[in-house]
């Protein structure tokens, strides 16, 4: 058990220092391209550094980077989150339809002009009542394969969208429509220090529980029987994992719009690296998480002079991630 | 004396289907063996369900300790009962430790991930049913012989007094069959009570304790090995012609079918 404990925490420990070792660089990285040195000056002797400086680092690159980091990490772990206790290894909060439920939320906030704390509220509310559905669908229909919560989830988000397009066809198209669309691809230019801690207490909250339950979570993984006969209450440590996980989905909604992709296929990255055992896979799903929309979104900001969506960029490279996971994983249906 | 698990009574039914069982009545005390004989589609499995909890009896009492069951909460009916479901494949590919150690999860709090000793307390039982190769490798690369005796080990691992097997022998070839039977035998005489479920009347013989029999009725009778398993009993549970015969080589009793299935005529 030692040596399986240690090379586990070698992954988790390794995969930390990447994640702190890109965000330096992307720091650096930008239309205002910055060295090092600069970087150096600028975060220990900030009073030697041009105020122009200054203010890329702290105001426009920092928050937005810390963003990329809390926002993949969030999604990842709600998708593995998703992925254990319906013993499914297709679901995601995409999937399930919760990304585009806490979109059609938000975007009803938009449209009313609630403040951040109501879009927060609309963003779960809806989330939650998304995946409520995803999970009754099959449950009538007394199917319990992992197709039917696919195609339940398929159903969903299809009903979502829909609602989102008649949301941006009420949408005053001079204010409200482009707000809806620009941020229904995902973006994370809109991150300021101030709407960040508005929802860290909310990620904070699900990413905490998740991560307490880390253990349960494997017991869970193994069906609702075996997870009974070894005493987990189910039916409630199973809610509280739904609401836990739709408060990373939906926080991470208000903040960026839908990224898709990152709940799907981080979780099985991170099986893949570390095993099953979601007591390891949990926190090094998140990492990935990070280090993965960290490098997406610095890509979105680097490559052209404009701002690449990032759910055009996670598709492109999610699509053959995903495949690769198919093919080697043997994914059964 | 109480008895660790009696049953009062005991009636179950589907809603809207006839009875599986009822007026089931029986009493087990540390270090009994009860197996469970019956034709296949009888209700072996599901009187195994509403002991552990995964169904509800419609009728009759069950009491540990004499305490209802059902006033138990999951997590101390799990430190009370240890059940091993009947094989079915095991799609997860957690390592056969962690898999194991997943039977001390009632003894951890909510919060709490399995430490050094609970990870020891699975390399025994993995030790104890010879499979401690295997403690590395995920679960779902076995075969379905290797996954039951990680189950069983899992079970072990539960420390609970009560250990519920449904068919602990069916994907096993004959000498992991002796080896779970023995291991059955010595977890008796170190104070657990055993229930299990079998397809073979020998299996009742070799263990020689108790015996409950389904007849095809669905009507549940418990006794002493010896006094129940007549070859007329045998032959009406299953509904076919067998023998029993002793043999002195084995200082045993055993159940065959005939010796010709087509009668020459």
């Amino acid at each position: 058990m030692r040596k399986h404990h240690i090379s586990t925490n070698l992954i988790l420990g390794l995969t930390l220092m990447v994640l702190i070792l890109l965000a330096f660089l992307a720091l650096t990285m930008g239309r205002y391209q910055l060295s090092f040195d600069d970087l150096l000056t600028a975060l220990i002797r900030s009073q030697q550094t041009s105020p122009i400086i200054t203010n890329i680092l702290f105001n426009l690159r920092l928050p937005r980077i810390l963003g990329a980091i809390i926002i993949g990490a969030a999604l990842a772990i709600s998708g593995t989150a998703y992925q254990s206790i319906f013993q499914n290894p297709l679901v995601s909060p995409d999937l399930l339809g919760v990304s585009n439920g806490a979109a059609v939320g938000a975007a009803t906030a938009i449209l009313l002009g609630l403040h951040p704390f109501g879009t927060q509220v609309l963003a779960f509310g809806a989330g939650l009542l998304a995946v409520c559905l995803s999970i009754a669908i099959p449950r009538a229909m007394g199917q319990s394969t992992t197709l039917s919560l696919v195609l339940a989830g398929i159903v969903v988000s299809g009903l979502m969208q829909a609602i989102l397009g008649l949301l941006k066809y009420l949408a005053d198209p001079d204010s409200q429509l482009q707000t809806i669309v620009y941020w229904q691809l995902g973006s994370l230019s809109k991150i300021t220090p101030t709407n960040l801690l508005s929802v860290l207490p909310m990620l904070f909250v699900g990413g905490l529980v998740l991560w307490v339950m880390r253990w349960r979570l494997t017991v869970l993984s193994l069906g609702d029987r075996q997870a009974q006969a070894q005493g987990v209450n189910v039916v409630l440590e199973r809610r509280i994992v739904v609401v836990c996980a739709t408060f990373l989905t939906a926080g991470a909604v208000c903040l960026s719009g839908t990224i898709g992709w990152i709940g799907l296929i981080v979780p099985h990255m991170a099986r893949l690296l570390i095993g099953p055992n979601t007591r390891y896979a949990l926190p090094l799903s998140g990492l990935v998480g990070a280090i993965f929309l960290l490098l997406v979104d610095t890509l979105a900001r680097t490559l052209s002079a404009g701002e690449i969506p990032l759910s055009i960029l996670t598709g492109f490279i999610g699509t053959p991630i995903f495949i690769y996971i198919l093919l080697t994983r043997k994914v059964r249906l | 004396m109480t008895a660790l698990l009696s049953t009062i009574n005991l009636a179950f039914h589907y809603p809207r289907r006839p009875v599986v069982f009822n007026q089931l009545s029986f009493q087990l005390n540390r270090g009994d063996i009860l197996t469970i004989l019956g034709p296949n589609g009888i209700g072996k499995s599901t009187l195994l369900n509403c002991i552990v909890g995964g169904l509800t009896p419609t009728a009759g009492q069950l009491l540990m300790n004499n305490q209802p069951i059902d006033q138990l909460t999951v997590r101390d009916r799990a430190k009370m009962i240890a059940y091993v479901a009947q094989q079915t494949a095991n799609q997860t590919a957690l390592l056969v430790q962690d898999y194991v150690v997943t039977g001390r999860t009632p003894y951890l709090s909510f919060g709490q991930v399995p430490g050094v000793e609970d990870y020891e307390r699975g390399e025994d039982a993995l030790e104890k049913l010879g499979i401690i190769a295997l403690k590395d490798q995920p679960l779902n690369t076995l075969s379905g012989g290797q996954q039951q005796l990680v189950t069983i080990a899992k079970a072990l691992v539960q420390a609970a007094p009560l250990i519920i097997l449904d068919e602990p022998t069916s994907a096993l070839d004959f000498g992991r069959q002796q080896l779970i039977l023995e291991l059955i035998e010595r977890l008796a005489a170190d104070g657990y009570a055993i229930i299990l479920t079998s397809h073979n009347p020998n299996h009742a013989f070799l263990l020689d304790h108790q015996v409950g029999l389904f007849a095809p009725d669905g009507h549940f009778t418990v006794g002493a090995t010896q006094t129940l398993l007549t070859a007329t009993a045998l032959s009406q549970t299953y509904q076919a012609d067998l023998k029993l015969v002793y043999v002195p080589e084995l200082g045993r009793t055993i159940c065959e079918m005939p010796h010709r299935l087509v009668s020459p005529n």
